[in-house]
This record gives C-alpha cells, sequence and structure tokens, in this order.
C-alpha cells in the first residue's frame, strides 16, 4: 500500500504541472459566463477536463479522473481561484479510491469578478 | 498533522469553444480534445460513476425531470422489446448495489444546445458477467448545464457486442464462451 500511495504522489505530482485549458460552451461562448464572484454554475469543458458547478459542489474531471470541491469557488478580482478538495486518480472506468486532499488553482480568463 | 495537498492547475477559457463550434459541422464525431465533447462526457462519466455506485438520486440529478430510460433488447418470439423509467422513478428508487458498467470509444455530437452519445459498454454484476450493448444519451443543455434528456441502452450479448478493451474486471470471472 505504501508503494502505491507513493506512486499515486508521483503521479499527481506531474498532474501539478499540467495546464487544463477549459472552455465554456454557451451557444455564444464569445461572451464570458455571468460571474458572481464565483465559478459559474454550469457545465464546463476544455482541452482536457471538464467542470460540473452548481450551488454545492464543484465536480472536476480529468481524463479518467475526478475530483470535487465542496460549495461555490469564489474568485478574485482578476477571475483567479484556489479551492481545496478531493481527487481521485483512479476513477474510470472502475473507481477505485482512496480519494486524496487536492489543491485546484485556475484562472477565468476574461472574467473580473464582481466587486461591491 | 500536516496535510500534503496535490495542486491542479485550472484556467478557464471562455473563448474557446466558439471558435471549434465554427469549424466542425454538427454531424462530426468531435474529438477528445473538443471543449464541447469533453464537457458532454464529463456529464455522461458522472453518469456512469453514479450508476455503479449504485446511487440514482444522484444519476437523477444529471438529469432533466422529464428525462426517460429505454432498455431496450430483443426476446425470442417477440423481437424488439423495452420498457420505461421515468426520471422520477430513477429517483425513487434511491441506491443499489454497486455494478460495473463500463463505456468506451463514444461517439459524440453536438449541435447547438443538444448532444448526443453512442457509447458501446459491458456491464457486470454480483461477480460475474452480466452483458454489453450500447448506451445512447440525448443531452440538452439548460443555461450553462447539460442535462441528460433520454437514456436508452441495449441489453445484448456478444458477438452482438462486446468487453470493454481492458477485459476482465478484477475479482471478476470471465463470460461463458
Amino acid at each position: 500500500m505504501a508503494s502505491l500511495t507513493a506512486r499515486t504522489r508521483a503521479i499527481l505530482s506531474v498532474l501539478t504541472i499540467v495546464l487544463i485549458v477549459l472552455a465554456g460552451c454557451h451557444s455564444d461562448a464569445t461572451n464570458a459566463p455571468p460571474s458572481d464572484g464565483r465559478l459559474a454554475t454550469g457545465t464546463w469543458g476544455g482541452d482536457s477536463a471538464g467542470v460540473l458547478v452548481n450551488d454545492t459542489i464543484a465536480h472536476v474531471h480529468v481524463g479518467s479522473t475526478y475530483g470535487d470541491v465542496r460549495g461555490r469557488v469564489p474568485l478574485d478580482a482578476e477571475g483567479r481561484f484556489t479551492a481545496v478538495g478531493s481527487f481521485l486518480l483512479r476513477a474510470y472506468p472502475i473507481a477505485i479510491g482512496p480519494t486524496m486532499p487536492t489543491q485546484f488553482v485556475g484562472r477565468v480568463p476574461g472574467v473580473r469578478a464582481a466587486r461591491s | 498533522m500536516r496535510t500534503r495537498f496535490t495542486t491542479l492547475l485550472l484556467a478557464l477559457a471562455l473563448s474557446g469553444c466558439a471558435s471549434t463550434a465554427r469549424s466542425r459541422g454538427p454531424n462530426a464525431d468531435l474529438p477528445r480534445s473538443d471543449a464541447r465533447r469533453v464537457a458532454v462526457m464529463a456529464v455522461v462519466d458522472s453518469a456512469l460513476g453514479h450508476i455503479n455506485s449504485g446511487d440514482l438520486v444522484a444519476l437523477s440529478d444529471l438529469m432533466l425531470p422529464e428525462a426517460q430510460f429505454f432498455p431496450a433488447r430483443e426476446q425470442a418470439g417477440r423481437g424488439g422489446t423495452y420498457t420505461v423509467r421515468t426520471m422520477a422513478a430513477q429517483r425513487a428508487a434511491g441506491k443499489r448495489a454497486p455494478i460495473i458498467e463500463r463505456g468506451y470509444d463514444a461517439t459524440v455530437r453536438v449541435a447547438g444546445t443538444i448532444a448526443s452519445v453512442w457509447m458501446p459498454y459491458d456491464l457486470w454484476a454480483e461477480g460475474k458477467w452480466s452483458h454489453c450493448g450500447i448506451d445512447l444519451l440525448t443531452l440538452v443543455q439548460v443555461g450553462s448545464t447539460w442535462r441528460i434528456a433520454n437514456f436508452t441502452y441495449t441489453v445484448e450479448q456478444p458477438p452482438a457486442c462486446r468487453m470493454h478493451p481492458d477485459g476482465v474486471p478484477a475479482g471478476y470471472k470471465a463470460p461463458p464462451q
């Protein structure tokens, strides 16, 4: 089990340097989604990752893996976000746990969070 | 206790989808890198995950309120038959025992706010092979969220369909030849 953990960490460390570019899929995608200072609800996709965002969770798919962030993800004034969640390295086609604590860091270009 | 975090970088580039939408016709099987395909498959993969864990409430959360399941199969002497399960019935079922359903080689088409996914699958339950077939899903984009409108699937046996390319799952018995 120790070797599996070490291997998992090694693979995940590779993931940390992967830039996953997600693209919004509104019918008019040249417009950024509305932002209330948090990651917009909806289904978003990109070259290698998809995110399902609702009012209670952001569910991130990266290849055959997935992760979850509880709650709405806040954006800073430049559209950046950092969120702590969990990640399952081997999710498909058969889920094999356990999940691992993960920090999701990203940015929504073109979105500036509303500041009151 | 010190907690180790792995950092995953995500950049949400909200202008990428329109250019890919313009460059491919609605009849094209979208490549794996297409943003719309990834978004749609995130929903489909999530649905499979909930099917496998037996969480039918979570599965129904990915569906439109009016959505329906159509299991279709051929029965000796009767030809093609089908049954119907509504989203409400699916939700009321709550939880059931986990299974293994594995989809692969999905064909994904998107036009505007509708999508179709044609995906071969195999299914294992109670420690053994059950069946294989095709999952055919129609999804509709409501606002910015993709939801399953229809989930039709065949229930067949080889050679009409085949096992997932990964082979027999660990701990399971191979299907009878």
